[in-house]
């Protein structure tokens, strides 16, 4: 987890990089209960103008919440803040690469906002998420 | 007893609220989570937390039962604020409201704006989705 008091403008959130598999999206499916068969049904996807399955766009952003959950702990379940827009689908095979930087840092009192701008993009860097991430947390007593 | 029928987008207006629907997020729900998601923080694992993205999830599932959107229907944005971290065990209740819809020139948009609160009736998390329809 990144120390509050160290945190700089343009610092780079830990990112990850991820393979989606098929077998990734069916569990999906089943933990989320959405079986929508664009996700589950090789057979059914390929008559659809996405031509494939794709994986649940939630799948995908669960991936960017993780990065920020690593990077900011329990004030991430407790003061975390997304808007983002899914852009391309991720497919089966896909390389995930998630990434984050710090781009604002306010402080109020014993308060900061840290500002993110968050992304997602496959091995042909094609942004599959793209947005902003924010975080509220109290600063720590020296 | 048998389920109500979903409702169709053509019966959505502006301000209109689907049925809240209740989940409870015992430790199998989770761990199925967190396989899915192959994520093992402590906060989850040994804390006891529920990701808030599973809780987002069952959100989405309580929209996805009430009301079925067209073949096609684009999933396009996501706003969420995550208030409160939800206990595994923890019932939670899901509320979502028509927020936006436009029919114009042949491009049309929805938001429904999602609240979840736990089994103290305390909000732990709000959000808005946006669909493109077909």
């Amino acid at each position: 987890m990144l120390s509050l008091i160290d945190l700089k403008v343009g610092q780079d959130l830990p990112g990850r990089v991820k393979q989606i598999t098929q077998d990734d999206i069916n569990l999906y499916a089943k933990a989320s209960r959405d079986y929508n068969p664009i996700h589950i049904d090789p057979a059914f996807a390929l008559q659809t103008p996405s031509g494939g399955t794709i994986a649940h766009g939630m799948l995908v952003l669960a991936l960017v919440s993780q990065m920020m959950t690593e990077a900011f702990g329990l004030n991430w379940l407790s003061g975390g803040h997304f808007n983002i827009r899914f852009k391309t689908p991720a497919r089966p095979g896909d390389v995930l690469t998630i990434r984050g930087r710090i781009e604002k840092i306010e402080i109020q009192g014993r308060q900061t906002q840290i500002v993110c701008s968050v992304s997602c993009a496959n091995q042909n860097h094609e942004s599959n998420i793209t947005g902003e991430a924010l975080v509220k947390a109290d600063i720590p007593s020296p | 007893m048998s389920e109500p029928p979903k409702l169709k987008y053509f019966q959505l207006t502006v301000g209109f609220e689907f049925p809240p629907q209740s989940y409870t997020l015992d430790s199998a729900i989770v761990d199925l989570y967190l396989e899915a998601t192959r994520y093992a923080s402590e906060l989850y694992r040994v804390e006891k937390l529920v990701p808030p993205m599973a809780v987002t999830a069952y959100a989405m599932l309580a929209l996805s039962q009430s009301v079925t959107l067209p073949s096609g229907t684009i999933h396009v944005s996501q706003e969420l604020d995550f208030i409160k971290p939800v206990k595994t065990g923890d019932t939670i209740t899901c509320c979502s409201k028509v927020s936006r819809k436009v029919d114009r020139g042949g491009l049309r948009l929805m938001n429904i704006d999602i609240s979840v609160t736990n089994r103290s009736s305390e909000l732990v998390l709000t959000g808005k989705v946006g669909f493109i329809l077909p």
